[in-house]
């Protein structure tokens, strides 16, 4: 029993566990490379923060005299100023810019994944003739590696008049289901009971209350996980909005834009500001999430 | 498999109509954007510019993959495979066994936790952006060079094409294992503790946990996350345009060498694109057919390994 107890207690700390040296050691060593890890990735945040708050004049000078890693003299905050009113890219200002990425996070999170809940939920609860068949195709699509279709892509949403229509263009392209967001809610619908769908249809309810009314919420952890990790990288992905919307920049889109000819801004330390703005919500929603997270990703095999 | 016992025509035909209306917009979606897309790529594989049926685009393809001049096929497919071995054979491992010592609950593990996903939240604008401020000429890295008296030559890593794709592949592997980890680190979590506190107490070392107990319980996530990456090799682009938005130094990529033909008239307009989707469509086409193999014979030999049900 006491020897339980220790076990138990060692499974908590990892690190130094009575008289087990060889493992002490090891994830000692483990422990001293995350940290190095860890400080390259707080490095680079603060060196981010420490740009944003640099004069305009210093920074040109400091870049120029290959010191680039010296601290402010004096904390300019100004340059967030600079950001909101000066930074514009194919005439969208800041403001633009953040309400571009709102609408585009939103919509490139929701969509795909109401489109994969409905056909993972359909495919993995019930038996109908074309079951097997969306289930294959779409493990298909993605294990066979396509490429080069951006070109008919391209060519599709001309003909269709959708090219730099903003909105309606996400809108209208977005429910294709497939993807690791249908992998991780087919495995999650797969393991919960359908009791509890039973015994809505005892009372008298239908498929579409057993649906949006009982399970739907119950895969609210795993559709919320995914909806985090889908959202930050809509948040941050710019090829695609550059590619598809040109005129409808986003902030990632936008920013890597101005970054191609940042001299022109004039003031380089309003660039460094406005990125950081633009990483502030994906940190918070992640630090605040990270834990729901981590714990309802689950994929399955492919073979169902 | 959960059977519905339906009794009644009625409920039939309600369970009919509920999957019709869930299933409608997705399908249509999906013949329109991924069938038909692909369709109407294969065709404009064998189409010329003017539509009609040609096979020029393989002729082009053929001379731009022997070219030893630009921004070719040749180069992008070879750089290709480098992003795709660092991402299989470097990246990879290396996230399961972060995930593995995050799941043992090492010191600090949830503050490391975080600190290993930043890479996908802190966008690859700002890391590209230190990143070059470290390897820059008489940046950190060259600071760190001297002591041992060598130095990072004077016109920079990234404006060599010797140098260049090595210098973006260090940066990829300092980036990419985030989301392995999150979704292996899942996967660790469902492990039975009974199961581990049994190893434990007969003494089996974490090399033994690791590969004998948890990799095997995990293999059905682990295969599917493996197949994955086999497929991905084509789409493995790197992080080209942040760090050379031309691709110049031969940086250039398959993924990216289609971005830049499609990409012509953008927002750059100097970006030499060729507008020629028929030539991207039959690269693509290409690659598909010579990769479909090699993909189906890895996931025969994924399905080789027997899954542990618990």
């Amino acid at each position: 029993m006491k020897n339980q107890l220790k076990i138990k207690k060692s499974r908590r700390s990892g690190l130094f566990v009575k008289g087990n040296l060889k493992q002490n050691i090891l994830f000692g060593f483990v422990f001293v490379l995350f940290t190095l890890y860890a400080l390259t990735m707080f490095a680079s945040f603060l060196i981010l923060i420490m740009y944003s708050l640099e004069d305009s004049t210093m920074y040109d000078l400091k870049i120029a005299l290959n010191m680039p890693f010296s601290l402010p003299e004096k904390l300019v905050f100004e340059n967030y100023g600079v950001a909101f009113s000066k930074l514009e890219y194919r005439d969208t200002n800041f403001i633009g810019l953040v309400v571009n990425s709102l609408w585009y996070t939103a919509i490139a999170t929701v969509c795909p994944l109401f489109a994969n809940a409905c056909v993972a939920y359909a495919v993995s609860k019930y038996n109908f003739k074309l079951k097997n068949v969306y289930y294959g195709v779409i493990i298909f699509a993605m294990t066979i590696p396509i490429m080069g279709t951006t070109g008919a892509f391209m060519q599709l949403i001309a003909d269709l008049k959708l090219y730099n229509k903003g909105p309606l263009l996400n809108m209208t392209t977005s429910f294709v289901p497939g993807g690791m967001s249908f992998l991780v809610l087919y495995a999650f619908f797969k393991n919960i009971s359908w009791e509890y769908a039973e015994a809505v249809l005892v009372d008298g309810g239908g498929h579409f209350v057993i649906f949006f009314r009982i399970m739907l919420p119950m895969a609210i952890p795993a559709v919320g996980a995914l909806a985090l990790v889908n959202g930050i990288s809509a948040w941050n992905s710019y090829l695609d909005v550059l590619l598809y919307n040109p005129d409808w920049p986003t902030l990632a889109s936008g920013l890597f834009g101005v970054s191609q000819t940042l001299p022109r801004l004039g003031n380089i330390p309003a660039y460094y500001a406005a990125l950081f703005i633009s990483i502030i919500p994906v940190l918070v929603v992640f630090i605040t999430f990270s834990d729901k997270v981590m714990s309802n990703f689950t994929v399955g095999g492919l073979k169902g | 498999m959960q059977k519905t016992n339906l009794k009644k025509s009625g409920i039939k035909r309600e369970q009919t109509f509920f999957l019709v209306a869930i299933l409608a917009i997705p399908t249509i979606s999906w013949l329109i954007f991924w069938l038909y897309v692909n369709f109407s790529a294969f065709t404009m594989a064998f189409q010329n510019q003017e539509g009609k049926w040609d096979l020029i685009n393989f002729e082009l393809f053929w001379q731009s993959f022997n070219s030893p001049y630009g921004t070719n096929i040749g180069l992008a497919l070879k750089n290709t495979l480098k992003y795709w071995m660092v991402g299989a054979f470097i990246n990879f491992p290396v996230a399961v066994i972060i995930a593995y010592f995050l799941f043992k609950k090492i010191r600090f593990h949830k503050f490391f936790r975080i600190m290993f996903f930043m890479p996908v939240l802190l966008t690859g604008v700002v890391l590209v952006c230190v990143y070059n401020l470290v390897i820059r000429p008489y940046g950190v890295l060259d600071s760190i060079l001297n002591l041992f008296g060598k130095s990072v030559p004077s016109s920079g890593y990234l404006n060599d094409p010797a140098t260049a794709t090595n210098a973006i592949l260090i940066y990829s592997i300092w980036t990419g294992a985030g989301t392995t980890i999150v979704l292996v680190g899942s996967a660790m979590a469902r492990v039975p503790v009974s199961v581990l506190e049994a190893a434990e107490l007969d003494g089996c070392s974490p090399t033994r946990e690791l590969f004998q107990i948890i990799l095997p319980l995990i293999w059905p996530t682990l295969s599917t996350m493996v197949l994955l990456t086999f497929t991905n090799l084509l789409t493995s682009s790197g992080p080209i345009l942040l760090f050379a938005p031309s691709g110049e130094y031969e940086t250039a990529t398959l993924s990216f060498w289609i971005y830049k033909q499609v990409y012509g008239v953008g927002a750059f307009g100097t970006m030499g694109g060729t507008q020629n989707y028929g030539l991207v469509s039959a690269t693509g086409l290409i690659f598909t057919v010579v990769w479909v193999p090699v993909i189906l014979f890895i996931r025969w030999l994924t399905e080789k390994i027997p899954v542990v049900e618990y």
